[in-house]
């Protein structure tokens, strides 16, 4: 009988440590779980500088991730992955921006104002890409034209 | 073998048809959103280097062709619609006609302002890709040192091609409008945008015409 119940704790324990593990991995890898999340994807003339896990924002307020980049041709397709009580309408901007001036490069979208909403796996046509910065150092440097 | 014979006799007019279609056919993409934007631009220069416009006292008149040619080429109504985006649908009908008015007089008055300043730069369009009802259409113009690209977006309107939103050197001037016009918006009324909009409208257009014309376009409630 005492064995039995300490197999039994020691079995407890052990799932204990496993769904610990489970939920660190999560947190940590920034995984998803669930259908709480879509897809769309954006194609940009340049994704300089952003990175996969990047957040993408609506009006300041964390909204989804940069799941993946690909380059589609000679443009760089963005998927991002959404939290589903976001609707993102066909007019709605998606822009690269930077947090600072030397920050991180995120995915900022503005909304619009037209009643179609884009679909999961759909493509959001408006765009703006990232502003470089040694670009407009180099303009400057240049002289202004 | 004579069958055939027979038959590829029969092909050759048919090839002759069909590659006369095929030149109709792209003879008659005149309405290709590149060949528009190039007959836009085109057109606006005439209007800016013709030296019977030239002066103060012509500007009016100037500025009324220019009117005519941009208008013909932008859609005001998508553009301002985009720019006012979650606010638009809150706007009666009534509002939302008085906003695409003041919208375009605003844009009107920018772009006039803007294109005074032209001093015989060389304007080429590059490329265009079609998507469907969209369509992007890259222009740089040339400047001494580099090229400053202006990207025209379009959208089909039946057989049409008009202009919804410009990217200056990848910027928005949709998404620009959007978050001035949000900010303002949120941080006062719809009612001060308006009234913003009217001084800017005026403000601009004192820049171009002769001052006893400042105040056509002119308002009550400025400040």
């Amino acid at each position: 009988m005492a064995s039995r119940s300490t197999e039994t704790i020691v079995g407890a324990f052990v799932l204990l440590g496993l769904a610990s593990l489970a939920y660190l991995a999560i947190n940590l890898g920034n995984l998803s779980l669930g259908a709480e999340r879509y897809v769309v994807y954006a194609q940009f003339e340049s994704a300089a500088g952003l990175k996969p896990g990047a957040s993408v924002e609506v009006a300041g307020v964390e909204v989804g991730r940069v799941d993946e980049i690909t380059l589609a041709v000679d443009r760089a397709r963005v998927t991002l992955s959404l939290a589903k009580s976001v609707k993102l309408q066909d007019d709605a901007i998606a822009s690269i921006r930077t947090k600072g001036i030397i920050g991180d490069k995120y995915v900022q979208i503005s909304l619009g104002g037209s009643n179609r909403i884009i679909p999961p796996g759909g493509l959001i046509r408006e765009t703006e890409s990232p502003i470089q910065l040694e670009e407009l150092i180099r303009r400057f440097v240049l002289g202004k034209v | 073998m004579r069958m055939r014979r027979v038959r590829l006799h029969h092909v050759v007019p048919l090839i002759l048809v069909l590659s006369v279609i095929v030149l109709l056919a792209s003879s008659a993409r005149a309405s290709e959103p590149r060949l528009l934007v190039e007959a836009s631009v085109e057109e606006v220069l005439r209007i800016v280097s013709n030296p019977d416009l030239k002066g103060l006292e012509k500007a009016a008149e100037r500025r009324r062709q220019l009117r005519q040619a941009v208008s013909r080429r932008f859609d005001y109504t998508e553009m301002a619609r985009r720019s006012l985006a979650t606010h638009w649908s809150r706007r009666s009908e009534p509002e939302r006609q008085e906003f695409v008015d003041l919208f375009s007089k605003l844009l009107e008055s920018d772009y006039a302002y803007k294109i005074e300043t032209y001093s015989g730069e060389k304007i080429v369009v590059v490329d265009q890709q079609i998507d469907g009802d969209y369509a992007k259409v890259r222009t740089a113009v040339r400047l001494k040192h580099e090229d400053v690209a202006i990207d025209y977006k379009m959208l089909k309107e039946d057989t049409d091609w008009k202009v919804y939103d410009v990217m200056i050197e990848g910027l928005s001037l949709v998404n620009n409008f959007r978050s001035q016009f949000n900010r303002i918006i949120l941080s006062s009324s719809y009612d001060e945008l308006i009234k913003t909009m009217r001084v800017r409208v005026a403000d601009l257009d004192a820049l171009v015409s002769p001052p006893a014309r400042n105040h056509q376009g002119g308002t009550p409630g400025t400040p």
